[in-house]
């Protein structure tokens, strides 16, 4: 059984906008894939509905009946109304603006936040937080307020915040973007080293090329191409169809 | 980013610093500060009046002195006081000056009474936020037996106070890169700028707001709020 399976998944923002048309892919457990495609094609929205966030999603007889068609299973469970606790359990999303998803006081308290809300016992909390800070290389920034950090810890905290829950999948939305080489390679680094399912959404295709072996193509909210990463990033035209470009790694081969 | 970062340490200034009031004990500074915003209220004028007709008594008085002695003890500096005392002194008399308007005999001393009990407060209020930081506070907000849900509200308020910050400096910015007008000189164009400003901020914030509703539901949020009392 796949631990995503997305079957015709459509979805209409309220003022009209077709943002997803019939959009249909598994993930396997521990499979790095990466969503890839030109600005408002749509990948922020389908990461969304992987954790059942957007408003009407799984709310019956609630505006979405004509606005889309619930067809997203995560680890066999649909995502609706009742099984979101336990799809947020399965699915840990970090969002593109680190100060977004940073709520907390301090790093260690919103690292903290996840586990808390899953109403682990105290001493499971205080390991997985220490655990968690000491992945992402923060163990020293658990004190710290969020506002002091720079953006490359911004991020890291976040992910540490995510990977304290535990989750099967991890969706990552433009994970590089705004960090400086240093940081960006330390983060990938990271990614690589974490065992989970990662759908990475981004136009990071160096990147991309470096950790995930398979890509999907999003455009105006379709599925263009889905497939193994060397392939498809050598294609020159394909990507320029998509308001995409060969990465500079690949150019002049 | 060297604005965004002038702009977030004058925020909460002191709390880099060290004194005496610095390493008190959080509790027992948020509970002296309670009481003494709360004798500067309910103290009478009449109890030792420090002049006919003014509603101030010396207990007043002796108050003041005690929060100006904690300002100096804390090492916060005369111009920093002053900025932050006038900064609150403006509004504060805008709305007190409607006093002498509708209480017609007197009405200029109850004024001073007014302002003066309300700088006192502030001035101890800055003194407590001035020595602890604000993390502490929460916590000893807690400890004290203030509601969970003031106390997150507190906790968000203060986190996206800075982000808010850097959000209107950015947008001031960019709007002062394209507009070839002195920022400081007040004209038509910079008014109706600022208010276009605070316009999009008020967009922006609760766009914000949507998203990081979203990023505590994705983290197990079910609209109850939990802590680790452990760490408060």
């Amino acid at each position: 059984m796949p631990l995503v399976e997305v079957k015709d998944l459509s979805y209409r923002y309220p003022d009209g906008v077709v943002a997803l048309a019939h959009v249909s892919f598994n993930i396997d457990e521990g499979e790095c894939v990466a969503l890839v495609g030109p600005n408002g094609a749509g990948k922020s929205t389908l990461l969304w509905h992987l954790n059942g966030l957007l408003p009407d999603h799984g709310r019956h007889g609630h505006r979405g009946h004509n606005s889309h068609t619930a067809s997203v299973r995560i680890a066999g469970m649909d995502v609706t109304h009742e099984h979101l606790p336990l799809v947020r359990r399965a699915v840990g999303l970090l969002f593109q603006d680190p100060d977004d998803q940073l709520f907390g006081t301090s790093v260690r308290e919103d690292v903290a936040f996840g586990p808390v809300n899953l109403g682990l016992d105290a001493a499971e909390i205080r390991q997985r937080v220490q655990e968690s800070l000491a992945v992402v290389g923060l163990s020293d920034a658990a004190e710290r307020v969020p506002h002091h950090l720079s953006v490359g810890e911004r991020k890291r905290a976040c992910l540490a915040g995510v990977i304290a829950c535990r989750p099967q999948l991890l969706a990552l939305d433009e994970p590089t973007a705004n960090l400086d080489p240093r940081a960006r390679r330390q983060f990938m680094r990271l990614l690589t080293d974490l065992s989970c399912a990662k759908l990475v959404a981004s136009h990071d295709l160096e990147m991309i090329l470096d950790i995930c072996p398979r890509v999907i193509v999003l455009d105006e909210g379709r599925i263009c191409v889905d497939g193994p990463t060397n392939e498809i990033l050598r294609d020159e035209a394909l990507l320029e169809a998509h308001g995409l470009e060969l990465p500079p790694s690949l150019r002049g081969r | 980013m060297l604005p965004d970062r002038l702009e977030r340490t004058s925020l909460d200034q002191g709390s880099g610093t060290t004194s005496l009031l610095h390493s008190a004990n959080p509790r027992a500074k948020l509970l002296v500060a309670f009481a003494l915003l709360v004798a500067t209220s309910i103290v009478q004028p009449g109890w030792h009046p420090v002049a006919a007709r003014l509603p101030l008594s010396w207990w007043h008085v002796a108050i003041a002195a005690l929060a100006l002695a904690a300002v100096w003890r804390a090492g916060m500096g005369g111009a920093y006081f002053a900025s932050r005392l006038f900064a609150f002194a403006v509004p504060l008399s805008l709305v007190a000056l409607t006093i002498p308007l509708s209480h017609g005999a007197h009405g200029w001393e109850k004024m001073a009474g007014v302002l003066t009990k309300g700088m006192i407060s502030f001035t101890v209020v800055l003194v407590l936020v001035y020595t602890t930081p604000f993390a502490r506070l929460l916590r000893a907000l807690r400890q004290c037996g203030a509601p969970q849900l003031l106390v997150a509200i507190l906790a968000a308020m203060h986190r996206y106070l800075f982000v808010l910050v850097e959000e209107l400096e950015r947008m001031r910015r960019a709007q002062y890169a394209r507009t070839f007008d002195c920022p400081r000189r007040l004209s038509p164009v910079t008014v109706s700028n600022g208010v276009r400003a605070v316009a999009m901020l008020f967009v922006r914030c609760s766009e914000r707001a949507e998203r990081v509703h979203a990023a505590m539901l994705a983290r197990g949020f079910d609209g109850e709020i939990r802590t680790f009392e452990e760490w408060q």
